[in-house]
């Protein structure tokens, strides 16, 4: 009786291990509909580390221009090149898309020492080691962080001198509520449409001459951890301006160029909003 | 640590407090440290050193057993880890701790276990310390006999994912059939016959906005082994369930694997034949790990597993997405006193393995091959793809010329897929041609030397590479050796890796130091394969047990 007691828990388990399997017949997505934000919406920051020698990494960039379809203006992606991968070479990967603070975020957050790609959203999970997401994480974290109300909201103007190929930038961050914590603020310059090789493992061959880049960071305006908007204790409606210029170097398009400014908490390293213009709009 | 082991035996409660009593303590120690060092030649410079400049990985593990109680833990340091592990395993702390105790035929664990359900290929859990692996469960295990030669197991846990736990959790059961022993009647048969099954299924929370994906993933196995006389033959075939991950892109394809053998052994002769089908088959227990640290299974990489140095530099690992291949092995033993077995006989090896990518077409014409989202791909299970990963055939003749001396010789020939099996270095497929003769002179009693010559031949990749290697052994004692490496054959640069190394044992405690530089490649144990950087330092090895 007692061997028969066992046999029959054992055939229990093996009952619920064959029982615990979801098929899915399909469709195997969901349209995901996103409430339109007319004024004043969360954005969120999508850092996405990447390499031009990365042969996983175009994977990670169609993620991120997938989400930038799904969610509109409410998604800021930033292809940060830095690590191994990113190095430059004689032969083919000449291009050198790194930028100082680009590597300092690297070396601090760890992303290329994880392998690349992956990416972070608003940084949030820092300093665990959650803070670093495979590509195919970037949306639930997304769908989650935009459950929120905004904390901040950034307005920023922009005026480029086609003379001086320079740029000319204003910032207003208002404050949407209360936050007793130091922030910062960061601006940097984005370029898409570049063409230059890149490794991609589906592709043949797999260094492609002409990929398309884009999003790359090509400058911080702010250093690598951005410029402090002077307090440690916020209240809702408190309005704090900023101003800032760049010469834009001679290769860079402007027309394909894009400002981005995100406020971070400068403790945590947590980023509460994000923003996006174009420069020549 | 003491308060923990003595935790974990109170635990056990007072029912085994008799058999404990009566028991055995018993462990391990491995230290394994380098001090690296900038060098020119290799293109390390201080920027590329570790900021440690000196690492260690070091473990030890203390086990307490009775004759149906154990109780036992590891603590790991690796402050900091190694270059070429991964830096998630940085830090100290108890990494697997378990008690498991016997009573009524019904043996259970708690905590921490391996298992490994037939071949594996539908759940393995193990650890292979040299490429820095340990996918252990925590969680708990039954393991019943309810009657003769019939065998169950269950269990439920969550993998090591370094020094934290993957997010899923697998249930997994197996169970196994011995007829000869089960049936009295077949109980001298000459033909022996186990049968066995298995069904794992692994649960993760979906919280994609996308993709619908399957919480509960499950997998089942079937397999038998037959002995009869000289002969074994075996099979096991493996189904998945749509299990969307970024290994496979996230596609809803199904995954199945099948691994055959047939084997044939007497005196001074063997042979075996095995082959392989995958389609599809990583199964990790967190579906947005690409890497194999959470392996829930394990896919044989079916190649030859090398020793020689040269002969590693070029090691297999298995595509999980997709692969057929087979392998073969003859040996055999020319007798002593023909001709070509001199006095005391000569010993042939040699072994053919290859792989190839398996057929896939397109599910419709809109759809790409593995587009995420979608099924994927059909495959037609017979047909071959058209891509060649890896081809390998190795013959190796030893023979013992006199009393002291000793000579082996090995001819490998490669074909390297570099794309598909490296994939972050491109050099199309290499085909390399390695020779190696090995010496063994025994000077006088306890002093014996080994020397080995070794050369690669390749136009791809780094070009030719050449090796010699003189060991001195005085047992049971001491040895030293001296061995280099030199790719003379690299036209971007012609680098010497040099090394030297001292050793000391006594009892079971052995002490290692070496110094030279490390080529940069992948080091692989059967199919699965880590990084190991370029370096150059200082390296101690101590191990000891008790």
């Amino acid at each position: 009786m007692r061997n028969l007691k066992y046999l029959f828990a054992f055939i229990g388990a093996f009952a619920i291990s064959l029982a615990s399997c979801d098929v899915i017949e399909g469709p195997f997505t969901e349209e995901i509909v996103v409430g339109e934000c007319v004024e004043k919406c969360k954005k969120i920051l999508l850092e996405d580390y990447t390499g031009h020698k990365c042969g996983n990494c175009p994977l990670a960039a169609e993620k991120a221009v997938e989400l930038k379809e799904i969610y509109g203006d409410q998604v800021v992606p930033v292809a940060v090149h830095a690590g191994f991968f990113a190095r430059t070479e004689e032969s083919h990967f000449t291009t050198d898309f790194t930028t100082d603070a680009g590597d300092d975020w690297d070396t601090h957050f760890g992303n290329s020492t994880a392998g690349n790609p992956n990416g972070m959203v608003n940084r949030a999970g820092y300093p665990e080691s959650d803070h670093i997401l495979q590509h195919s994480q970037w949306a639930q974290k997304v769908q989650q962080l935009l459950q929120a109300e905004p904390d901040a909201y950034i307005e920023l103007e922009a005026n480029y001198n086609a003379s001086t190929h320079s740029v000319s930038i204003s910032s207003e961050t208002e404050i949407l509520q209360s936050i007793s914590a130091p922030l910062s603020l960061n601006i940097i310059l984005t370029e898409s449409g570049i063409i230059a090789y890149q490794t991609d493992y589906t592709a043949e061959p797999m260094d492609v001459p002409d990929y398309e880049h884009n999003h790359v960071m090509r400058k911080s305006l702010t250093g690598t951890w951005g410029t402090d908007l002077g307090q440690t204790n916020y209240t809702d409606g408190d309005l704090i301006n900023k101003s800032f210029s760049a010469n834009l170097e001679e290769a860079w398009i402007a027309e394909n160029m894009s400002i981005v400014a995100f406020i971070s908490n400068t403790n945590t390293y947590e980023i509460i909003q994000a923003e996006e213009i174009h420069i020549t709009e | 640590m003491k308060k923990i082991l003595y935790g974990l035996l109170f635990c056990a409660g007072s029912i085994f407090a008799q058999g404990i009593q009566n028991g055995q303590l018993n462990g391990n120690f491995q230290s394994n440290s380098q001090v690296y060092y900038e060098d020119a030649d290799l293109g390390i410079s201080t920027e590329n050193l570790p900021s440690e400049r000196f690492l260690t990985n070091s473990f030890a593990n203390i086990i307490y057993s009775t004759s149906n109680f154990s109780a036992g833990m590891r603590y790991e340091a690796n402050q900091n880890s190694l270059l070429g592990f991964d830096k998630r395993y940085n830090g100290e702390g108890i990494t697997y701790r378990y008690a498991q105790f016997n009573k009524d035929g019904l043996d259970i664990t708690v905590g921490n276990f391996y298992e490994q359900f037939g071949s594996g290929m539908i759940l393995r859990a193990y650890e292979e310390r040299n490429l820095g692996y340990d996918n252990a469960f925590e969680g708990i295990r039954l393991k019943y006999s309810p009657f003769k030669g019939i065998y169950l197991k269950s269990l439920v846990g969550k993998q090591r994912l370094y020094f934290d736990k993957a997010e899923g959790i697998v249930r997994g059961f197996d169970g196994e059939i011995s007829l000869n022993e089960t049936f009295e009647a077949l109980s001298e048969a000459k033909t022996q016959i186990l049968i066995g099954g298995s069904v794992v299924s692994k649960f993760q929370k979906d919280l994609d906005p996308i993709y619908i994906l399957p919480e509960n993933v499950a997998s089942w196995a079937g397999r038998f082994n037959l002995y009869h006389g000289k002969w074994i033959l075996g099979a096991e075939y493996v189904y998945k369930y749509n299990d969307p991950s970024a290994t496979n892109n996230f596609i809803y394809k199904e995954g199945q694997a099948l691994l055959a053998n047939v084997s044939y052994s007497k005196k001074g002769f063997g042979f075996s034949l095995a082959g392989k089908r995958i389609d599809n088959m990583s199964s990790n227990s967190d579906r947005n790990l690409k890497g194999q640290e959470v392996s829930i299974n394990y896919l044989p990489a079916l190649t030859k597993q090398h020793a020689y140095t040269l002969a590693t530099i070029y090691p297999y690992g298995t595509i999980a997405n997709g692969e057929m291949g087979i392998q073969t092995e003859l040996n055999y033993k020319v007798k002593k006193g023909s001709f070509i077995g001199g006095e005391y006989g000569m010993g042939i090896l040699a072994n053919f393995s290859n792989a190839y990518s398996i057929h896939k077409a397109q599910i419709d014409e809109d759809t790409a091959l593995g587009e995420s989202g979608t099924l994927g791909y059909t495959s037609d299970f017979f047909k071959l793809g058209e891509e060649k990963y890896f081809q390998e055939f190795s013959i190796e003749l030893s023979r013992k010329v006199n009393r002291k001396l000793r000579l082996v010789g090995s001819y490998i020939n490669t074909h390297y897929n570099s794309k598909v099996i490296v994939g972050y270095d491109y050099h199309g497929m290499i085909k390399a041609n390695i020779v190696v003769l090995e010496a063994q002179y025994k000077l006088k009693p306890k002093h014996s030397i080994r020397t080995e010559i070794q050369h690669l031949s390749t136009e791809q990749h780094e070009g030719n590479w050449a090796m010699g290697l003189v060991e001195y052994t005085v047992s049971p004692h001491y040895f030293f050796a001296f061995q280099n490496l030199y790719n003379y054959g690299n036209e971007t640069k012609k680098v010497h890796y040099p090394n030297i190394s001292a050793g000391y044992t006594k009892g079971t405690t052995r002490f290692a130091l070496g110094y030279g530089k490390q080529r940069q490649g992948i080091f692989c144990v059967g199919g699965v394969c880590r990084e190991v950087p370029k370096s150059n330092g200082i390296s101690l090895s101590i191990t000891s047990s008790f």
